[in-house]
């Protein structure tokens, strides 16, 4: 429904948002995930009508909403978005009920349906009750849902979010996060969710696109983009990865390839693009896939030898710090794990989770 | 020795402005009794209300303070929304021209529009009677109207103008995006969001408009005279510099209108404490409204108006003093130097130059070092007497210049130890001096209060007295804005007549006193000139403090 191709703003003399195009589709759960400065926020501002792009065209359901090159530029207030800000922009001079009402009294509704409208929403952001209370009352979660009640009340196109749980402690942010799942369920509203924060990304999104220096790095579904990243970035971005070093030995079908590390250990890992038999390659590996037992005396094929280092417990599972052929490889193990520091271990690292990067 | 310096303190302040307003309370029961000496009784506050001129005085001053605010107030607002929230052109160029006209000593200015104004010969009239073929002039300066629109272009917009744009700053932008994204347009979301918003800042700029506009004494001075028209402040100048000077009734007229002020203030500081938003600026960029097609019509009328604050006055001003007779352009040998040689080889004029100077560099020395011990005692210090000491350093702000200078004018003729003062220019800088205190103690204040008290701390540790932390730490710090306050008492005390009118005597008038008696005189020549001066000092001064401290300032 929404679509942008190949949109591009500057800033004085850097570029913000580079040739960005994508399309969302209709009730998706749409992330734009990425550092703070990596045009993501613009990119949001400029679908919301705040920011005017400098090339390319932004269209919701076949209507064009902004395009310099045909001077095409609908401003926000007629755009019928929603958008819930950073700092949830709650209005200090009225209620939550006026808070919520102004998006309709904007639009002439009339004062009967208001009312009914109003009731509605807050119900379902769970502030039922909430209508005479003075905005500056509020706490920082009842203001971040009288922000989602007031975006939702005129059932706007599209729902833009920017980082709209970034300013909450962690407990209250987890919670919001699964009503917020929920909520756009139920209603089935499009959503295009701005964050820098990975869970939330991973958790809340159909697909996301991660953006760095302007330009999208990677688009897909959550479990594709964390077990599948095409850059280094991405990788990095999602999750925490090992790293090794290796010379490929063999290419074998299906993108996959044989490696070998210094002393002699052969791994199997998934190719990203570029890489070619003789080459140099670093292996990237996630904690969690990387296997632990204590020392056998064998060690086959997809497995390393290691000596544990630190051992550190984390509360609801363990991190188990290894030094393997003279790297430092951490691995996630459960809390009751048995290891101590000099104890010498056999790592297994499978040759699924195993990825090759030139 | 520091709980002796915040009492000796407290008490010159109060002398100078709680003990003269004591005396117009006393004057105002005081009725003479024949053969020497005086009783209490109520004559004079029966007797007032009936002397010619004051019920009417009261009614002008409410109708000139009402009508100027309700036309300055939304300009100044609408001025302040394009400059921070617009991509207007010409920001910076507006608000210098805004500050310049605070600066500006507004008699020159009103000169300046009297050439163009006035019904016989103004230069707009006759151009526009000219081309028209209109038997009458369409414009009288000399006119109720006449005064707002010289309100309009000195300092009534002006001043509220550059009180918003700090306020306009801070809001976060993201209040008003969130309306836009709601579907209100530009003007809904000022009048919605913004303006309600700021309700509180616009409250309290309307209320320092108010007491300035309540100061206003020149403008009617000069327009409103040749009419019979009177504000209060001009009844009690006229009032006091009769041939027989009429205490009674003009103390009555003065504690009537400070009735009414004090409850205003009162009012305003509940309604602000009250409503006090936390409007923080919301981390992102200030977003921009593009005012496409209007954006250069936009800047057209703003360009106008800051010329017509500035430049267009001023150059007339400037022709004005090389005139043969002001006004009259059209005469043979329209222009000449004549007048200015006989001015500047005049003992008078170079009498009120050397007295000026005096005046302002007094004010500016003794009123820094007053703000900075009070702002110092009030911010620092627990001293038991502090709070007492913030509520009398804001009185002056208050009240009425005419109003104080006539308390002082008591004061320096009653109190024996302070006759011998009377007529000197020791009485013009104790007045400039208390009337510039509010927002010299407020500015550093302000700027002490950012400073820290760690640094002061620091200090002490290491083992350095009070008074040496003082001196060594705390004033070299503030040093920028001591000067800054030095400028803006110096500017202040040579260009507000209010304050001094009643305490001017021929041996201390200072430049704008002079100018005022030359235009009374009829002699607009030299008053002219006398105005071409003055404005040189305060536009140097102004650009000094643009320089020093304006960088915080400007748009």
């Amino acid at each position: 429904m929404l679509k942008l191709d190949a949109v591009s703003k500057r800033f004085g003399d850097s570029l913000v948002v580079d040739g960005l195009s994508l399309e969302v589709g209709e009730g998706e759960f749409f992330t734009l995930l990425g550092s703070s400065g990596c045009g993501k926020t613009t990119t949001l501002r400029m679908i919301a009508g705040l920011e005017e792009p400098d090339d390319g065209t932004i269209s919701l359901r076949g209507r064009v909403l902004a395009e310099p090159r045909t001077r095409t530029h609908v401003p926000a207030q007629r755009r019928n978005l929603g958008l819930v800000f950073q700092s949830y922009a709650i209005w200090p001079h009225l209620d939550v009920a006026g808070n919520v009402a102004y998006p309709l009294r904007v639009r002439r509704v009339k004062p009967a349906e208001i009312a009914t409208r109003v009731k509605r929403v807050l119900d379902l952001v769970g502030l039922a009750g909430f209508e005479k209370r003075p905005a500056t009352t509020l706490s920082g979660g009842q203001q971040q849902r009288v922000a989602l009640a007031r975006a939702l009340v005129y059932e706007p196109d599209l729902l833009l979010l920017d980082e709209p749980f970034s300013n909450l402690d962690v407990k209250l942010r987890e919670q919001l996060r699964v009503e917020l799942k929920l909520l756009q369920k139920r209603i089935g509203v499009t959503v295009i969710f701005v964050t820098h924060d990975r869970e939330e990304a991973l958790s809340l999104s159909d697909r996301i696109a991660v953006m760095e220096a302007g330009r999208i790095a990677q688009l897909g579904p959550p479990r594709t983009l964390y077990e599948q990243p095409v850059t280094p970035f991405v990788r990095d971005f999602l999750g925490q990865s090992n790293q090794l070093d290796g010379v490929v030995a063999e290419i074998l079908g299906g993108g996959q390839a044989r490696v070998t590390l210094a002393g002699g250990a052969v791994l199997t890992g998934t190719m990203a693009s570029g890489v070619a038999s003789g080459q140099n390659v670093t292996l990237g590996i996630r904690p969690e896939d990387v296997g632990i037992r204590k020392h056998d005396g064998i060690c086959a094929a997809d497995e390393i030898e290691g000596v544990v280092e630190t051992f550190l417990f984390l509360g609801d599972r363990a991190a188990c710090y290894v030094r393997a052929l003279d790297r430092a490889i951490m691995l996630h193990v459960p809390r009751g794990a048995d290891f101590h520091a000099r104890d010498r271990v056999i790592l297994r690292l499978p040759a699924g989770s195993v990825t090759l990067w030139p | 020795m520091r709980n002796l310096v915040c009492t000796a303190l407290l008490l010159v302040l109060a002398a100078g402005v709680i003990y003269p307003i004591y005396l117009l309370v006393l004057d105002s029961f005081a009725v003479p009794v024949p053969g020497g000496g005086t009783r209490l009784a109520l004559d004079h506050w029966r007797l007032a209300w009936g002397v010619k001129g004051v019920s009417a005085s009261i009614v002008n001053t409410a109708a000139m303070v009402g009508v100027t605010t309700a036309i300055s107030l939304p300009i100044a607002i609408v001025l302040a929304w394009l400059n921070t929230r617009t991509d207007v052109p010409g920001k910076r160029f507006l608000t210098a021209c805004a500050w310049i006209a605070f600066f500006l000593p507004t008699v020159p200015v009103v000169m300046g529009w009297i050439l163009l104004l006035d019904p016989d010969y103004g230069l707009v009239n006759m151009t526009l009677m000219r081309w028209f073929g209109l038997k009458n002039p369409p414009f009288d300066i000399y006119s109720f109207w006449g005064i707002v629109f010289a309100h309009l272009l000195t300092k009534s917009i002006a001043v509220k103008y550059i009180f918003l744009l700090p306020a306009f700053r801070k809001l976060s932008a993201a209040l008003e995006e969130s309306s836009r994204v709601c579907g209100g347009g530009a003007f809904y979301t000022l009048r919605h969001v913004v303006i309600p918003v700021l309700a509180p800042a616009i409250l309290i700029t309307s209320a320092v408009a108010l007491f300035n506009a309540l100061e206003s004494f020149e403008v009617e001075l000069v327009l409103g005279t040749p009419w019979g028209f009177q504000v209060f402040s001009t009844k009690i100048y006229t009032l006091i510099r009769a041939e027989t000077p009429d205490f009674g009734t003009a103390t009555v007229l003065a504690l009537g209108i400070l009735a009414v002020i004090v409850p205003l203030i009162v009012l305003q500081r509940i309604y602000v404490s009250g409503h006090s938003y936390a409007t923080q600026s919301g981390g992102f960029r200030v977003g921009v409204t593009k005012l496409r097609a209007w954006r250069w019509p936009i800047f057209a009328l703003l360009a106008l108006y800051a010329l017509a604050l500035t430049l267009v006055p001023l150059t007339l001003l400037l022709l004005g003093s090389v005139m043969r007779v002001f006004g009259y352009f059209n005469v043979a040998n329209a222009y000449t130097l004549a007048n200015w040689r006989s001015v500047l080889g005049d003992q008078v004029f170079l009498n009120a130059v050397s007295n000026t100077l005096i005046l302002g560099a007094g004010a500016a020395i003794f009123g820094t070092v007053l703000a900075a011990v009070a702002a110092y005692v009030a911010v620092r210090t627990r001293y038991a007497g502090r709070s007492l000491l913030d509520f009398v350093t804001w009185i002056p702000a208050c009240i009425p210049g005419v109003i104080l200078s006539l308390g002082l004018l008591e004061m320096f003729l009653r109190v024996p130890l302070f006759r011998p003062f009377y007529g000197t220019i020791v009485i013009l800088i104790v007045a400039a001096l208390f009337a510039s205190a509010t927002s010299g103690v407020q500015l550093v204040k302000s700027n002490m209060i950012q400073l820290g008290v760690d640094l002061e701390e620091a200090s002490t540790v290491a083992g350095g007295s009070w008074f040496y932390t003082l001196r060594h730490v705390v004033l070299p710090l503030l040093r920028g804005t001591l000067l800054s306050v030095g400028i803006l008492t110096f500017a202040a005390a040579t260009r507000n007549v209010a304050n001094i009118a009643m305490l001017v005597s021929n041996q201390n008038r200072p430049l704008a006193m002079l100018q005022l008696d030359y235009v009374a005189d009829g002699t607009n020549e030299s008053a002219a000139i006398i105005g071409v001066i003055t404005v040189l000092i305060t536009c140097g001064v102004a650009l000094a403090a643009f320089a020093l401290g304006g960088r915080r300032l400007q748009g």
